[in-house]
């Protein structure tokens, strides 16, 4: 094969991760063409880019998941490449292919590949021939609600129901008995659908004290593969991962080994290029395929943080052709590191969403200290997309000196004009469970099952509110000119 | 954003504050919170829950499915609405038991926050519940 160093990349995709992908594109030097909703102009990834093209209306479906207009944009904007980002259409095998046959090089696997591995269904077949364990489950055509309910009873509550084409969470739900399986699994049909535009599901026994460990794996351009340690992400809610961490606190070096070889072996017999990441659910020392992400992860930092790698460069630099495979030497984890997803949400309110306008914000730079940021001040948080404003990932030397890390950055980080889940964050991570590394996936449900409670406002924040009200409300005068009235000092300072 | 060093009861205290619309964030020992005066009085707010029977929007979003029609007798904890926010569905059930006698969304609508979407009149003697979202 010939290298084909890009000279211009077209990102698919929004937010933190469209700023990520720009970034690496900018440090090697390949302008970075962004494919953007009408609602996403007010983006950091929209003014960072070096060109943008709109690929319709706010809607994912209309937008973001459209496959062909999102080729013809790239094409217009004269890319070579097309780097998918993770959620929406970065594990589409049609889009990979539509890619393909316009030219234009898809920064992922191949789309066999996507296909065999990133429809969940195909995946335990293939991972079922490579004698990987398997949780059992229903993965059938046969989609009516009537049928999935038979299946649900054979397989025995708990049963989950997944969409077959997404991850992320969406499109999952718990069914504990017959009752409620109806409803939920038309409505896991209908998130698929609206998600990943195919209402497919799949079902599968439900491990109720299971944790969430994942292996980063990588196929180079030559066809070799190999793996880049854990994470674990058991802190989940609604299956959605809020704080994730590498390595994990749970594997001892056998079953670490044990684990990586299944997740490179399966790699391996897919023909992998490229990074990805297979899922697993540990329960009783016991480990179980749970899926395969054929694609770059929302938390792939922890992994680049604790080995001191950069996946995205390495993404576009094995597409054209450019790299081998990291020396295993050199692939040695050291520290720990730790991601938050910092959600637009109230954490007061069961974490209900939260939208509007931002307003002032900081993230507590520092040493060890790493802020993904998809927006800034004055930027629109809408209801359209994935609440996530930004992630704030830390690294330490231990795991116990990263979890004080990461409080303090919590403490430290401003975010105003619309509600934060950073309360809620601090609460996670202060929990003994979590500081004892023994939480599992029922962490959230079980500890946080309604969020936490609002602790309404201490006295000195009250009065100190009070106050700047009034200082706010007087157009920030001098105050401290009437000192009868105004028993205090103060200075404003703009930051 | 500004910063200001407030003295009370002769300690100095930092905070960083922004007047945003009719509320004040604060950030100050770690905490973020947003303050709103209190409104002078005679001005009446929108009502707490005193109408248990009015289901509104508990966030922005699109409206997937209403699954009662007006005139329809519904029981505590029945599927009224399914909605999605941020490409996640959640599903609103009757807080009380009673009769719709009004639907005001329909499905693929966009609703805003705090907007009427179905009213149930109470039954007499209904029980009620918290509303699971």
């Amino acid at each position: 094969m010939t290298r084909r160093r890009f000279r211009k990349i077209a990102i698919a995709n929004r937010g933190e991760v469209a700023v990520r992908i720009i970034h690496a594109c900018h440090e090697l030097g390949i302008r970075a063409v962004l494919l953007h909703s009408e609602a996403d102009t007010g983006t950091r990834a929209y003014r960072m880019a070096d060109e943008a093209v709109c690929v319709g209306p706010a809607p994912t479906a209309e937008s973001y998941l459209r496959i062909e207009a999102n080729v013809n944009a790239a094409l217009s904007a004269g890319a070579d490449a097309v780097h998918p980002g993770f959620g929406f259409l970065s594990e589409n095998a049609d889009f990979a292919q539509a890619c393909a046959d316009a030219g234009l090089t898809f920064i992922g696997p191949k789309p066999a590949t996507i296909r065999a591995l990133g429809d969940k269904i195909a995946a335990k077949k293939l991972i079922q021939d490579a004698r990987v364990p398997v949780v059992p489950g229903y993965m059938g055509a046969d989609q009516s609600v009537a049928s999935l309910v038979a299946e649900a009873e054979r397989i025995g509550f708990p049963v989950i129901v997944k969409a077959a084409a997404g991850g992320g969470g969406r499109g999952m739900k718990v069914l504990r008995d017959e009752k409620e399986a109806v409803e939920l699994i038309a409505s896991a049909q209908r998130e698929a659908q609206s998600a990943f535009g195919s209402p497919v599901v799949f079902l599968e026994k439900y491990l109720d004290r299971a944790k969430h460990i994942e292996f980063q794996v990588f196929g180079d351009s030559t066809g070799r593969c190999t793996h880049l340690f854990d994470r674990e992400c058991s802190v989940q809610r609604r299956h959605q991962k809020i704080v994730e961490e590498a390595l994990s606190p749970s594997l001892d070096e056998g079953l670490r080994g044990r684990m990586a070889n299944a997740a490179v072996s399966l790699a391996q017999a897919a023909g992998y290029v490229g990074a990805g990441t297979v899922e697993f659910l540990l329960q009783d020392g016991r480990f179980y395929f749970l899926e395969m992400n054929t694609r770059l992860q929302v938390e792939h930092p922890v992994t680049e943080m604790v080995l001191g790698v950069d996946l995205v460069k390495a993404q576009i630099l094995t597409a054209s052709q450019e790299f081998a495979l990291w020396d295993r030497a050199e692939l040695r984890p050291r520290g720990h590191a730790i991601e938050c997803r910092l959600y637009a949400e109230d954490s007061y309110n069961r974490g209900l969403p939260s939208t509007g306008t931002l307003g002032g914000l900081v993230w507590p730079e520092g040493p060890g200290r790493r802020f993904e940021v998809g927006f800034a001040s004055g930027d629109r948080v809408t209801p359209y997309y994935d609440p996530m404003i930004a992630k704030a990932i830390v690294w330490d030397e231990s795991r116990p000196r990263a979890i004080k890390k990461m409080l303090k950055v919590l403490e430290e980080t401003v975010v105003f004009g619309v509600k934060c889940n950073i309360p809620y964050l601090r609460a996670i991570l202060s929990h003994p469970e979590f500081v004892d590394g023994v939480m599992t996936t029922q962490f959230i449900a079980t500890h946080f099952p309604e969020g936490i409670e609002d602790p309404g406002l201490t006295d000195a924040e009250r009065r100190f509110a009070e106050l700047a009200w009034k200082t706010a409300e007087a157009g920030a005068a001098p105050v401290a000119s009437d000192p009868a009235s105004l028993p205090w000092a103060s200075h404003w300072r703009a930051v | 954003m500004k910063s200001l060093m407030i003295e009370i009861d002769g300690k100095s205290v930092r905070g960083l504050v922004e007047r945003i619309g009719g509320a004040l964030w604060v950030h100050m020992n770690g905490r973020t919170f947003s303050f709103e005066p209190p409104k002078p009085a005679g001005r009446k707010g929108k009502g707490g829950p005193a109408a248990h029977g009015d289901m509104a929007a508990p966030m922005p979003g699109k409206i997937n499915k209403v699954a009662v029609r007006e005139g329809e007798n519904v029981t505590v904890g029945q599927l009224i609405v399914v909605m999605e926010a941020m490409k996640m569905e959640y599903t609103l059930k009757a807080p009380v038991a009673g009769r719709v006698v009004s639907v005001r969304c329909a499905a693929g609508e966009q609703v805003s926050l705090g907007q009427a979407l179905v009213k149930i009149e109470p039954d007499r003697n209904g029980e009620s519940m918290k509303v699971d979202v």
